[in-house]
């Protein structure tokens, strides 16, 4: 693993002087340079629908993530968290608002960002055997063949998984899948991380082995990761901050920092009594109704 | 770049005995049976071209016995002729064909991914694929004469709707999220085309060229019999006008048997393109 972090500084830094330049070019026109890694700014998005109806999702969603931070997106179904993310990573361009990352506006998707989606078996290739999917991302950066081949393998055996380069997806679990496509992104050696309701379709027992694999790889890649999940328990135990959306269209209803150190496990965090109290106050935002102001 | 993906599909069936999958049972008794019931039927087919032959149904020299189709075709298939004319049918077939799908694929693929173009052409290719070929073989004769340009410009015409049609429905099979999955990886245009949008259209291009293949064969051999233009059909239609029945019968039976290959040969190419789909995942060997 140590070969892929030495070459990383290097690019690291190529990464950090583009965003700069941007930075600086932009500076007349009023950027962002709070040192946040990803800033969302006065957010909305609404959607037309094929009937011409016109229907507002975000309403002026702002919040910040810091360099390695974990920050936890929750909310109810359907209350826009998904576009939210398509907003954060560059797939959509809001309505109003503006999207920032490394201080430079989202336009597109960034380079030096990965996704990991909800649905695995959609977002994995059948057509292509499992190494193939790992370094597809990897052809953008015009590395030789066995470097690909190197970091492909090494990522797959940092999520877990082992010499399975050469099968096809199909012929994986739900829960191997999910792994692939962390390895993807790990591969791709991202300074930041975003999931969409990664645990969502996979069974009880993988999803708390795959709560714990981030949590280790954050730790040994230095991610910043921001994850959507409607599970409070998995977004108190997993992040460093809990942003909580609600209302229709939705915004963001509160923001719980999660104080619970660095080192968490699911038998100890959990059993806590701050996780527990952690877990109310978010629950509780949750289930508030909309409109109240009692906090 | 082909080579990589021959050797993935080598790898793939590799994985097959691996222990992930359980290669089928009970392969064996399926085929023999199978045997068995082809070769019942070709008794069968047979048994009843003699009985039809002999009974005098068809009017007296209009069916061959098997005898004398037999003499004939022993007599007929070591001729110029013979291998003359399935070359001229076989040629148009191929050069119309290969035109329809360097047509067709490009101009499907754009159309599928682009909703304004579907909306516009959806139309027009419904009305232009329920045309017969055969209705326009007159005009393309008071054009072109009996040839084989002719011949080609009909084939094409019946030939490239299916392969439009399913170049659209191909495109259109793109999931969401995998193109979500492109673009939030920045994967260039190139690269785009050739591991999502192709992959995902093929088995839809595979069955297009499999009833493209089939229609323009039958299409050919239709012509030739009409219009008179060189071919097996061509063939056909003058030996029988002739009452040279047996001899007829010889093209007629190889025509089908052109049929039988083109429509094997198609349908192999379709199942290897599918390797990957649902509905596919460790039927093929
Ligand atoms: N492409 C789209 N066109 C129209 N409406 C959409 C589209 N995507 C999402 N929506 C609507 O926006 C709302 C929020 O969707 P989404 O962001 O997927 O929510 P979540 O991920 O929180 O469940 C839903 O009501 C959904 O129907
Ligand atoms: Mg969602």
């Amino acid at each position: 693993m140590r070969d892929t972090r030495t070459a990383q500084p290097a690019s690291q830094h190529i990464a950090r002087t583009q965003a700069g330049r941007l930075q600086n070019a932009g500076a007349s026109t009023g950027l962002v340079d709070s040192g946040a890694r990803m800033s969302v700014r006065g957010v909305s998005k609404s959607y037309t629908t094929d009937r011409g109806v016109v229907k507002q999702v975000l309403a002026s969603v702002s919040f910040d993530v810091a360099p390695e931070e974990f920050v936890a997106i929750v909310g109810p179904s359907g209350a826009g968290k998904t576009t939210l993310l398509r907003a954060l990573a560059g797939l959509m361009p809001p309505t109003s608002g503006e999207v920032y990352f490394d201080g430079s506006p989202v336009t597109a998707p960034p380079e030096r960002l990965a996704l990991v989606f909800q649905d695995y078996s959609r977002s994995l290739m059948p057509w292509m055997t499992v190494e193939k999917n790992v370094t597809l991302p990897l052809r953008r950066k015009k590395l030789a063949k066995e470097v690909q081949k190197r970091l492909s393998s090494e990522a797959l055996a940092a999520v877990g998984l082992g010499d399975i380069g050469t099968h096809y997806p199909w012929q994986l679990s739900g829960g191997m899948q999910q792994r692939v496509a962390i390895a993807r992104a790990i591969a791709y050696q991202p300074d930041a991380l975003l999931m969409d309701e990664p645990f969502a379709s996979v069974d009880a027992q993988t999803r708390s082995d795959l709560e714990d694999l981030i949590l280790a790889l954050k730790k040994q890649y230095r991610m910043t990761i921001v994850v959507v999940t409607h599970d409070i328990d998995e977004a108190v135990y997993m992040s460093d901050r809990v942003i909580v959306l609600s209302g229709s269209p939705t915004s963001v209803r509160q923001v719980v920092d999660v104080a619970l150190g660095t080192h968490r496990d699911q038998l100890v965090t959990k059993s806590l009594p701050e996780f527990v109290e952690l877990r109310n106050t978010v629950l509780t935002a949750v289930r508030r109704p909309v409109g109240d102001p009692t906090a | 770049m082909s080579a990589p993906a021959v050797g993935a599909r080598r790898d793939q069936r590799g994985g097959r005995t691996a222990p992930l999958r359980r290669p089928s049972a009970g392969g064996r008794p399926s085929t023999l049976r199978r045997a068995v019931e082809i070769v019942l039927l070709i008794v069968l087919v047979l048994a009843a071209w003699q009985i039809a032959a002999t009974s005098g149904t068809f009017g007296q020299n209009s069916w061959p016995t098997l005898g004398v189709f037999w003499s004939t075709a022993v007599e007929t298939v070591p001729t110029q002729a013979y291998w003359v004319a399935i070359a001229n049918t076989m040629v148009s077939w191929a050069i119309g064909l290969t035109i329809s799908v360097l047509i067709a694929i490009p101009v499907g693929l754009l159309i599928g991914s682009t909703s304004f173009l579907r909306r516009l052409t959806t139309p027009t290719v419904d009305f232009m694929r329920t045309i017969p070929s055969i209705i326009l073989v007159p005009l393309a004769v008071l054009l072109y004469g009996s040839t084989n340009q002719m011949k080609i410009i009909l084939i094409v015409f019946a030939s490239v709707w299916p392969l439009l049609l399913q170049a659209v429905y191909g495109i259109r099979a793109v999931e969401p999220v995998a193109r979500e999955t492109f673009s939030a990886y920045g994967v260039r245009w190139r690269d785009r085309v050739r591991f999502l949008y192709l992959p995902t259209a093929s088995p839809y291009l595979a069955t297009g060229l499999r009833l493209a293949a089939i229609a323009s064969l039958l299409v050919a051999i239709g012509i030739e019999i009409i219009a008179s233009a060189p071919g097996i059909g061509y063939q056909i239609g003058v030996k029988q006008a002739n009452g040279l029945a047996a001899s007829s019968f010889v093209y007629l039976i190889t025509a089908a048997i052109l049929g039988l290959i083109v429509t094997g040969i198609f349908t192999a190419v379709e199942r290897r393109a599918m390797y990957w789909h649902p509905s596919r995942r460790g039927t093929n060997s």
